[in-house]
């Protein structure tokens, strides 16, 4: 009686052996680990300072110019409306809503015999001013972006359209209405 | 317990249970440690400061977009301050004159503009010296790409002074 009971006790303590041996690692303890991983993840991120992460973006539709100094003027005819631009990095900066305007390029100097600044058009460089169109993550204190890329006035942008590539400056913003879209 | 997992659980190898107790763990750690140092860090007192700055050589059309109570940026999206008075002049550059000996220039009318102003921003003191709540450290000589809403602009701090009560 005694070594039966021993026995079976033996037995139960071998399948238990046996069973956790089996247990290992599966989907369910990879997709909990997942779990606890987001959570804390999300929590770092809810809480770094200027995360975009939990806060209210909304989406605007603007125009903007970007001004390309000291070009080629004939370079103007590789930008056609209705291009789409991209940032070197690959993000979306809009589509070219008007046709390039070809401005002067001025070439500013120190006159000594007369001691004014002289100010006159470069004979062979120009100033391309490309107007774009974008639907763009609006901030009420960090203004717009795309696709996380600054869009303000002084921002230099590398742009590249299908025809031209060139940094450039944007000189101007105008809101033209709330876009399409919601918070990100 | 470490014996009878001895006797039951012998080569049972880690469970998800175990390394959730080994991430919290580690957490709890961390954050300890984190909490130490950043108390350690912004333990001084928060003052409000005024800093001021000069921007050289921007666009005529930044300097238009710059006016007083406009909240200013660091590059992370968060809030420096707000802008305080600001004035814009035609930008300097340097020449040679008749004689060969150097001689200040300005620039055309709305081309490029200096810009110099001040901004009223919350900063910690600590060692004499003043640092944003992310730990960058604002004093004579700093040099940062700030923004309003719509414009960029470089700024070289001239100044920190605390304001007065």
């Amino acid at each position: 009686m005694t070594n039966e009971k021993t026995k079976s006790r033996k037995d139960r303590q071998g399948s238990t052996r046996s069973s956790g041996r089996r247990r290992g690692f599966n989907a369910l303890d990879v997709f909990l680990i997942l779990l606890i991983l987001c959570c804390v993840g999300l929590a770092v991120l809810a809480y770094l300072p200027g995360s975009g992460f939990l806060r209210k973006s909304d989406r605007a539709q603007i125009t903007y110019v970007i001004e390309f100094e000291g070009v080629r003027p004939d370079f103007a005819s590789y930008i056609r409306e209705g291009d789409r631009v991209t940032s070197s990095e690959g993000c979306d900066l809009g589509t070219v809503a008007a046709g390039v305007e070809v401005g002067v390029c001025n070439v500013v100097r120190y006159d000594p015999a007369t001691a004014d600044v002289v100010s006159s058009a470069h004979p062979s460089l120009s100033n391309l001013l490309v107007t774009v169109s974008l639907t763009a993550d609006s901030d009420p204190l960090n203004g717009y972006s795309s696709e996380g890329l600054r869009i303000a006035v002084g921002a230099e942008l590398d742009c590249m359209f299908p025809g031209f590539t060139g940094r450039g400056t944007c000189i101007s913003i105008t809101e033209n209405g709330t876009g399409t879209g919601g918070e990100r | 317990m470490a014996e009878a997992r001895g006797k039951t659980g012998k080569g049972r190898g880690l469970t998800a249970l175990d390394i959730a107790v080994i991430i919290i763990l580690i957490a709890v750690v961390l954050s300890v440690a984190l909490r130490l140092v950043w108390d350690r860090i912004f333990s001084a007192d928060r003052k409000d400061c005024t800093v001021s700055f000069e921007v050289s050589a921007a666009k005529s059309a930044v300097g238009s977009l710059l006016a007083e109570g406009d909240a200013v940026m660091l590059p992370d999206g968060s809030r420096l301050g707000t802008l305080g008075a600001v004035s814009v002049t035609p930008a300097v550059f340097l020449a040679t004159d008749a004689s060969g000996g150097p001689v200040e220039a300005r620039w055309p009318e709305d081309t490029l503009v200096d810009i110099s102003g001040t901004l009223t921003a919350e900063l910690y003191d600590r060692d004499g010296g003043f640092l944003t709540k992310g730990g960058l450290r604002i004093c004579a000589g700093t040099v940062i790409v700030l923004h309003t809403r719509t414009a960029d602009f470089q700024v070289t701090v001239t100044g920190v002074e605390p304001a007065t009560e």
